[in-house]
């Protein structure tokens, strides 16, 4: 996939999780190409987005990792990971990653994306797939535990 | 004076969020608003002071439901509070008339500071 692709969404990663609850990402993997086959390990949220070219961007969170966000963006402690305001920030978080990296592409390289309303859920061995999408996934580690971010585009490339 | 201010966003996140923010700073949030649509309805029958409208939203997106807000009462005043921020989608909003776009995420001091600059 054209890296110019991967960078943007990798960079909001980081700034977004450490604007929105002061979560640092200490360590990130290179990229590994895929199958667009992604297997939940915990909270998850997809978002697809469309202009001059097509994709989605997928986060998904170790359940320790999830709460510690929560944490911090409401004040409270909240353990049901299926709890509605719960997986609410979840996707408000990967709303706000993916709206971040959109934003930089759209300004650089005209690309006109807009995303569609996030999707979440809760659980972890779920398999999400996505054809005719090239796929890539990296793996972020902060001191709460472990988030991949998977991000594929149509083609790869525009 | 901003007193009443309608909240129009997909996410009960970002009601919960901002609605502290805005309680705990002396403002009244009137209603909830979860699409473009019903934040149309809900400006018509409760007049807010003050809209904060996402974009991204179903049924109806926010700058299509600012579009009639504006159209509605041209002195109705309208903040974007939205994750997307480029310079397209700034023009668009500006060229329907939006008051203030805000790039998300958003803090206590960056919606103080947006209210502030509407009084």
């Amino acid at each position: 996939m054209d890296s110019r692709l991967i960078a943007p969404y990798i960079n909001s990663t980081i700034n977004m999780l450490k604007d929105m609850t002061g979560i640092e990402i200490t360590s990130t993997s290179e990229p590994q190409n895929d199958s667009g086959e992604f297997v939940s390990q915990g909270v998850s949220s997809a978002i697809a987005f469309s202009g001059k070219i097509k994709g989605k961007f997928l986060i998904d969170l170790s359940p320790q990792l999830a709460k510690a966000v929560i944490c911090q963006m409401t004040g409270e402690t909240m353990e049901d990971l299926k709890d509605r305001l719960f997986l609410s920030g979840i996707s408000e978080l990967n709303n706000t990653i993916a709206g971040d990296a959109n934003t930089f592409l759209n300004n650089t390289y005209a690309l006109s994306l807009r995303l569609a309303p996030p999707i979440v859920f809760s659980g972890s061995g779920i398999t999400v797939s996505s054809s005719n999408i090239e796929t890539v996934t990296v793996l972020c580690n902060t001191e709460y535990g472990e988030m991949k971010v998977n991000i594929g585009f149509q083609g790869g490339a525009f | 004076m901003i007193k009443k201010v309608l909240i129009v966003d997909d996410s009960p996140m970002i009601h919960n969020m901002l609605r502290k923010t805005l309680e705990s700073n002396g403002y009244e949030v009137c209603a909830d608003a979860k699409n473009g649509k019903e934040g149309v309805e809900l400006f018509q029958s409760l007049k807010p002071d003050l809209v904060f409208m996402d974009i991204t939203m179903p049924v109806m997106d926010g700058l299509e439901a600012a579009k009639r807000i504006k159209e509605m009462d041209a002195s109705s005043r309208v903040i974007m509070l939205t994750a997307m921020g480029d310079d397209e989608i700034i023009a668009q909003a500006g060229a329907i008339g939006v008051d203030i776009f805000l790039k998300k995420p958003f803090n206590d001091f960056k919606i103080v500071s947006a209210i502030s600059r509407m009084e």
